[in-house]
């Protein structure tokens, strides 16, 4: 489903080049859960941001679903990230003048014209317990029932590949749980999930880890 | 439904920033009512101009040479006034090559006392020479007034007799004339005789003096030029005839108005200059808002993007939400001044001493058309700016919520 070949991002600071993501090589396929840990700054939100076609890549391929996605137009990496690809931002993402439920719909609505997905939609939040919440707006809530309804949103559309950028930071123990459980599910239904963290007690058995540092990727 | 997805969350990020959003619509409900006040005074002044000189149906009139700007103000401001010449002046004009028709006409002005039902302009006239008021009377289908009886205009309401009281007598009312919007709207019309009767009478003397016969007394002669002749001419060679110690001077209709034309152009400009002084100044404030609310939302626009909504969507998110503004300031504008107008237009003419305002709902209603029109494209051009800024920024930059 994806391959990664040789991918690298360069990027200026204070006139000196360094590569945040340096000649990586990864592949996953449906129904993989990789875990991507490592220190801040080591590259892993540009590694995300160049699998979703956020950011261009410098040098190297990014395949998924058998195209290079570093070859494709903005409209069609937009379609991409409507569709296939479903990108979790680090931190808090949700937008703030529309509801739970209209933050996991609207967005979808407007990218790619999915207008049937409300009662999918009231699935998830009643899987995250959330349904009570589906008319708040994201200041009533909590951080990491915040975090739940990003997560909710991202699975709605049915997507192929997830890519989450530390889903469980600033999370307690329960919400961790929760969240990596329900990753663990999907990811048996055959999708494919990719997140990175800090939190090394939230690995479980079947992730496949790996680990990044100064721009270059392993498995751990 | 799926067509209104942007129209819906660019209301619901209105409606979520109420003080910013209502700020930005009070800016364009300036604008609108500003454009739409501007208009309807200009157009207003405009039309009773028009009126005036079309419904006179003169070329060329002849006044006394001080009362040149009270006649201008009774044709056109409505003033009320009462002034004449010794008929035997227009002894000198007979022979003029030219002239097609002249009649005179006699202006006098009735009190707001309890002698006279209402304080009017009445205008005299010679039913056999005249070419003017009779015209007006054939077209409503109305007969000519004997002695002792009037014809008023659409603005006057006789008394429940059916006559109208001037100077402790009742005229006979035969006849009302349709409503022109000039201010012919609100004179009051009779022959010679019945104007040689009020000029005679004991309250007319009392306030103004003796007067002689009212047949030797003329306030104004109204001449018609015959077809194809300049009524330039007409007037220059009356005015070459005319002795240097005659009273009274020849005008065209549009020399005559020449003042007023001049201040109903005067305001044109300005109310031009101002618009599009106010359509700068709204254009700059709602960039300013707009930038300054863009830059805040750097990172919802990026949340939207990483979900798969490409530039073209954002800049839409943007220019609907410039089109509602523009929409909701042009609307409330437009009927904010509908309804001041129609309830405070009476004050409005007065404060503002013009002769009156146009009130017709579709002329308002095509006007108001007109200013949420230019509203709406204000706003659009206002967000252009911001929605172009979003579309161009990089998604990274977005996401990161960095200033753009």
């Amino acid at each position: 489903m994806l391959n990664v070949k040789n991918l690298t991002k360069t990027f200026d600071r204070q006139n000196r080049h360094f590569d945040a993501v340096h000649e990586v090589n990864f592949s996953m396929k449906g129904g993989d859960f990789c875990v991507l840990t490592g220190p801040s700054g080591c590259g892993k939100s540009t590694f995300f941001h160049l699998l979703c076609g956020i950011t261009k890549a410098d040098g190297g391929e990014v395949f998924f679903d058998k195209k290079d996605i570093c070859k494709l137009s903005d409209k069609e990496l937009a379609a991409l990230r409507a569709e296939k690809i479903s990108y979790v931002l680090q931190g808090d993402s949700l937008l703030p003048n529309f509801t739970v439920l209209e933050n996991i719909c609207l967005p979808h609505q407007l990218s790619c014209g999915r207008t049937d997905l409300e009662k999918k939609a009231m699935e998830l939040l009643s899987h995250f317990g959330l349904e009570a919440m589906a008319n708040d707006y994201p200041s009533n809530l909590s951080g990491g029932e915040r975090r739940r309804v990003a997560i909710a949103r991202a699975f709605v559309h049915d997507p192929k590949l997830i890519i989450a950028d530390e889903p469980t930071s600033d999370l307690d123990e329960e919400n961790t749980a929760m969240i990596i459980d329900f990753f663990q599910q999907q990811a048996k239904q055959g999708k494919a999930i990719l997140i990175s963290t800090h939190d090394l007690s939230c690995l479980r058995p079947g992730m496949i880890r790996y680990q990044m540092e100064k721009g270059c990727m392993k498995k751990a | 439904m799926k067509q209104f997805v942007t129209l819906n969350m660019a209301l619901k990020n209105l409606q979520r920033r109420p003080v910013r959003s209502w700020c930005m619509i009070f800016f364009v409900f300036m604008l609108a009512a500003s454009l739409f006040f501007c208009t309807v005074l200009t157009d207003s002044l405009s039309e009773s101009l028009e009126k005036t000189t079309n419904r006179m149906g003169a070329d060329v009139i002849v006044v006394p040479e001080e009362y040149e700007k009270d006649m201008a103000d009774a044709l056109f401001q409505g003033n009320i006034s009462s002034f004449t010449f010794d008929k035997q002046w227009l002894g000198e004009i007979t022979g003029v090559e030219g002239i097609a028709k002249s009649s005179p006409q006699l202006y006098l002005r009735t009190l707001a006392a309890d002698c006279c039902s209402t304080a009017v302009q009445l205008i005299a006239f010679d039913p056999e020479t005249d070419f003017i008021i009779t015209s007006w009377l054939n077209d409503d289908g109305i007969e000519l007034p004997k002695k002792g009886e009037v014809i008023v205009g659409s603005k006057i309401t006789p008394e429940t007799d059916g006559n109208v009281i001037f100077f402790n007598k009742p005229y006979k009312v035969v006849g009302q004339l349709e409503e022109t919007r000039s201010n012919y709207d609100a004179c009051v019309f009779m022959t010679y005789e019945t104007a040689d009767e009020i000029v005679h009478s004991d309250k007319w003397i009392e306030a103004f003096g003796e007067a002689g016969a009212a047949e030797n007394l003329v306030s104004c002669l109204m001449i018609r030029a015959e077809q194809g002749i300049d009524k330039n001419d007409i007037a220059t060679k009356i005015n070459y005839r005319l002795s240097k110690d005659c009273p009274v001077r020849a005008y065209t209709m549009n020399g005559l108005l020449s003042g007023a034309m001049n201040t109903v152009n005067s305001m044109d400009n300005y109310s031009s200059i101002l618009m599009i002084l106010i359509s700068i100044l709204v254009i700059a404030a709602l960039v300013c808002i707009f930038t300054i609310t863009i830059n805040e939302r750097t990172k919802e626009f990026g949340i939207l993007a990483s979900l798969g909504a490409g530039s073209g969507k954002l800049a839409g998110l943007v220019l609907s939400e410039g089109c509602m503004i523009g929409l909701a300031g042009g609307l409330i504008g437009v009927i904010f001044s509908i309804v001041g107008l129609l309830i405070f237009g009476n004050t409005i003419v007065v404060l503002m001493d013009i002769p009156k305002l146009i009130t017709a709902l579709d002329y308002l209603l095509i006007l108001g058309l007109k200013c949420m029109a230019l509203a709406l494209v204000v706003s659009i051009v206002a967000s252009l700016y911001s929605a172009w800024k979003v579309s161009r920024n990089s998604l990274d930059t977005l996401i990161k919520g960095e200033e753009m």
